[in-house]
């Protein structure tokens, strides 16, 4: 990835041919999920080909399931380490949830409890994931929407984990938002209590208010004001690290998703543009 | 089991777990909210739910909406997912129903093999590209070794679901052969029925790589044919035909 600024979108299958031509969207890095890709040939093998040949790639995981009680799957393990090595992916990032449980898939995104056991059963998890795959591995803070048993908050059980896992952290800023709002916390000084030092990148999204005082995190929608200004903010706390907009279904045109991008790098050169300066001026 | 988990944090998550497995909540889960649980049942089964669907269009058009939504709830209640990748799932849900005898119990007998067959178009589509080996476009169909395009499947059907709507299919039990293939060039997925002659050429030439001529006493000993001209015209012919479709991708050089 370039030094400065990089804004980032997600390649999904409907969008590949939009991130090949680059007429309308002009990402500076790609981020999509191995799961989608591990094995994949012919057509769609060829389509990630050429995507991972343009630009720097960072790969997002669905299925490690960090957070599980069950055991790790070494084989998936194992492939996992294939391709991110074969593909020079920059960063792998993963969820702080589980996604299996008693020997079963469920493929989405269960909230771990917060308590002390389960920060040293994820952190050791994490740990030796990090060893198997001879890298480190950034989480990312889920939205959940009911909390679990919990001993802490959200916070601390986060900070806990990256510091007991020597992880980096993936900072989804919408999920931040998200999470304040269903559990009626300050996103700022949410924000502030992170390990921001160990931020790997952030991400940005939209998500869709389906009660009155509950938002899901859909990646189905436009970014909304109040989580740019969460994002600001955020910025305006931090050293420069890629940023990613996702976004999954329910498509916009092109256009709208690179002014979103160019709406994201904006914010960030209000806060960030001194370190071009002093990158160039290294130069 | 992790040492370090204690077994009422497991508990827990388990319970979770299998409450987005089944819906059922047998008791409560400590410290959640219980109006919230709903949203990651429904969150976790649509996610099943719309990979089965993209995967078996034809399948779930057939079922009944009711039948379907049924099938795929006790299929997500009572079968442990294994793939870590969800578009490999579907291969799962194959083999559970199969396992299950749905298609008896519901009066589709058809119902494994045409789960099956929009199976195996997703799996060649995105089966890992396979390297044919040395290959010349220079030989003789007869006395040499063909090179078969490796990006194949071929399967054995028991209802004609590749040729007749399901209806159709169901009132004609027998034994069909069809070879389900990607084009090596647009990556397309096409297939071609097979009598159970050409099923066995093809399986014989792929697994011994040999060429056509030394098996044509061993086909017309298998299936009884008695002129062995008229048996090497039909296999000369069908091989130009694989050759036409690109399944046949050449000779292998001496």
């Amino acid at each position: 990835m370039k030094p400065g600024i990089n804004i980032g979108l997600g390649l999904r299958r409907n969008l590949v041919d939009d991130f090949l031509e680059r007429s309308i969207i002009h990402p500076d890095f790609i981020e999509f999920a191995p799961e989608n890709w591990i094995g994949m040939g012919g057509f769609w093998g060829r389509k990630i080909k050429k995507a991972i040949e343009l630009y720097p790639v960072t790969c997002h995981g669905l299925s490690l399931s960090l957070g599980s009680p069950d055991e790790l799957d070494l084989v998936f393990l194992k492939k996992l380490k294939t391709f991110l090595d074969e593909n020079n992916v920059e960063i792998f990032s993963e969820h702080l949830s589980f996604a299996k449980c008693s020997n079963a898939h469920l493929y989405d995104l269960l909230p771990i409890p917060f308590r002390e056991d389960a920060v040293k059963h994820v952190a050791l998890r994490i740990r030796q994931a990090q060893d198997f795959l001879e890298r480190k591995i950034a989480i990312e803070n889920v939205s959940y929407y009911t909390p679990v048993a919990a001993e802490m908050d959200e916070a601390t059980f986060i900070n806990a984990v990256v510091e007991e896992a020597d992880c980096r952290l993936l900072l989804d800023v919408n999920n931040v938002f998200v999470n304040a709002f269903n559990h009626h916390y300050n996103a700022e000084e949410f924000i502030r209590q992170m390990p921001l030092d160990r931020v790997a990148y952030i991400h940005m999204a939209g998500h869709n208010k389906v009660e009155p005082d509950l938002i899901i995190d859909t990646h189905g929608e436009a970014i909304i004001d109040p989580v740019y200004e969460l994002f600001d903010f955020t910025v305006s706390q931090m050293q420069p690290v890629p940023v990613l907009l996702e976004r999954d279904f329910n498509f916009p045109k092109m256009e709208e998703l690179q002014w979103e991008m160019n709406k994201l790098r904006t914010i960030c050169t209000k806060h960030w543009s001194h370190v071009n300066i002093i990158e160039k001026n290294h130069a | 089991m992790s040492i370090l988990l204690k077994k009422t944090t497991h508990n827990i998550q388990n319970q979770l777990a299998d409450y987005c497995r089944s819906g059922e909540l047998k008791s409560e889960i400590p410290g959640t909210r219980p109006e919230r649980l709903p949203h990651y049942r429904r969150l976790v089964f649509n996610v099943i739910r719309n990979t089965l669907e993209q995967a078996f269009p034809v399948t779930h058009k057939i079922l009944e909406e009711e039948e379907w939504e049924s099938l795929v709830y006790r299929f997500f209640k009572e079968h442990d997912t294994q793939t870590p990748q969800v578009w490999k799932m579907p291969r799962e849900f194959c083999q559970y129903v199969k396992a299950n005898n749905f298609g008896e119990k519901t009066g589709r007998p058809y119902l494994n093999d045409l789960l099956w067959f929009e199976w195996l178009e997703i799996e060649v589509h995105t089966m890992p590209d396979e390297d044919p080996g040395p290959t010349t476009q220079n030989g003789n169909v007869l006395n040499d070794i063909l090179v078969f395009n490796p990006e194949f499947r071929m399967m054995h059907l028991e209802y004609p679901v590749h040729a007749s709507s399901a209806a159709n299919a169901a009132r004609l039990k027998g034994s069909y052969y069809v070879l389900i293939y990607r084009d090596k060039v647009t990556g397309a997925v096409h297939f071609i029925a097979l009598s159970l002659l050409h099923a066995f050429i093809i399986e014989q030439l792929v697994e011994n790589e040999m060429p056509l001529i030394t098996l044509i006493p061993q086909a017309a000993e298998v299936f009884h044919i008695e002129d062995l001209e008229e048996l090497k015209n039909n296999l000369v012919a069908f091989i130009h035909e694989l050759f036409s479709r690109k399944i046949i991708l050449g000779f292998r050089p001496k």
